[in-house]
């Protein structure tokens, strides 16, 4: 699949049926300061993505 | 074929929120009545409301969804509602939040006022920081929190919403602790009739929820970081809760309430010292000059020692 990081930049990942949420915190990453969408929708981070999904990780809050 | 996507707990619909803590999930609809619902319930507790509420309002997404929120209560919440933008003139930053906040009201229709540091200060924040040593945030707190009650007062305003939510009361709990200063718990409860009275009607709302209910409202739009952010205490205290929360989910919500609950518990047994009256402006203060005057006369006093050497 690929993902799209906050700050623009992408990578392909595979997604081996695991949640996005497994695969945020694999990246080292806090799923909690992060939203999810596919194709445009927001999806909880508990949900199962494919390979040929694009997923973008939306910051929640930002600085100070 | 598409992954496989949870369902709203309450109608089926496809989710967009999981509560971290029950493992429900909502749907956009159910997420935004679950949102309008707590706020109604503490706006509600101010009644009898009075004839207008202003809105603090930065065109960030808290204040933006706070704003979506309480347009969309009109049929319940009776006041007429005014958005308060503070212009604190900080170049590359603010242009693009003031266009999103006249964007939004437009969209809400909803009457918006706009106050700057220029017309206020005679200066804007960049140029104030140009020739001060104190933190900017601190700065711009003093000086924000000062122009919101010049507009208000100017539009008639009583009561002030804020867009404060619970990770943000959980993160000044923690921070209160830090500094073992529990007058900061009480801070801006003195008792004066020229400030507006302050509501947080997000305070049981997670930054999560709001950033979302702004999302699915389509009102919210990546906006660029304050410039002066990064060097706050309160983003490093963030990291620390958000990391505990992820492992402990309602830690944040805890956090927060123990915030309230201190506050009622010590309520009786804090005395307020009552505010001075400005010799300087005139507005209210914790001394004989205000925290604003001393902020801009010391900048005056910098400028001409610069200008001597």
């Amino acid at each position: 699949m690929k993902l799209i990081f906050p700050d623009g930049h992408d990578a392909e990942i595979a997604s081996e049926g695991r949640t996005i949420e497994a695969i945020i915190l694999e990246l080292g990453l806090n799923p909690f300061e992060l939203l999810v969408s596919r194709d445009g929708e927001i999806i909880p981070e508990d949900t199962i993505v494919n390979d040929s999904d694009t997923i973008r990780l939306i910051r929640i809050s930002h600085g100070g | 074929m598409e992954g496989k996507r949870p369902v709203c707990s309450i109608c089926s619909s496809p989710a967009v929120f999981l509560d971290r803590e029950s493992r429900a999930h909502l749907c956009s609809q159910h997420l935004k009545e679950s949102v309008e619902s707590r706020v109604l319930s503490r706006i509600i507790q101010e009644e009898p409301l009075p004839e207008i509420i202003g809105v603090a309002f930065s065109g960030g997404k808290d204040s933006t969804a706070l704003l979506a929120v309480l347009a969309s209560l009109k049929d319940r919440i009776p006041s007429r509602l005014i958005a308060l933008t503070v212009d604190e003139g900080i170049s590359g930053y603010r242009e693009d939040t003031i266009r999103h906040a006249k964007d939004v009201c437009t969209r809400l229709d909803v009457e918006h006022r706009i106050i700057s540091f220029t017309r206020l200060y005679g200066r804007s924040l960049d140029e104030i920081l140009k020739s001060s040593n104190r933190k900017a945030c601190t700065v711009c707190g003093i000086l924000r929190r000062r122009a919101l009650e010049v507009l208000a007062e100017e539009e008639g305003v009583h009561l002030i919403v804020t867009g404060h939510n619970q990770d943000d009361h959980a993160q000044t709990t923690l921070m209160n602790a830090f500094s073992a200063d529990i007058k900061k718990v009480f801070a801006g409860s003195g008792s004066t009739s020229r400030f507006a009275r302050r509501i947080k009607p997000f305070a049981a709302v997670s930054e999560r929820e709001v950033t979302l209910y702004a999302i699915v409202s389509d009102l919210f739009m990546a906006l660029p970081e304050c410039p002066y952010a990064g060097e706050a205490l309160r983003g490093e205290v963030r990291r620390l809760l958000n990391k505990f929360e992820l492992d402990h989910p309602g830690s944040m919500r805890n956090l927060a309430r123990a915030e309230e609950d201190i506050r009622k518990r010590l309520k009786s047994k804090v005395k307020n010292i009552p505010m001075e009256t400005c010799k300087v402006c005139g507005w209210p203060g914790s001394g004989d000059v205000c925290q604003v005057c001393l902020l801009l006369n010391e900048k005056e006093t910098i400028s001409r020692t610069d200008l001597q050497t």
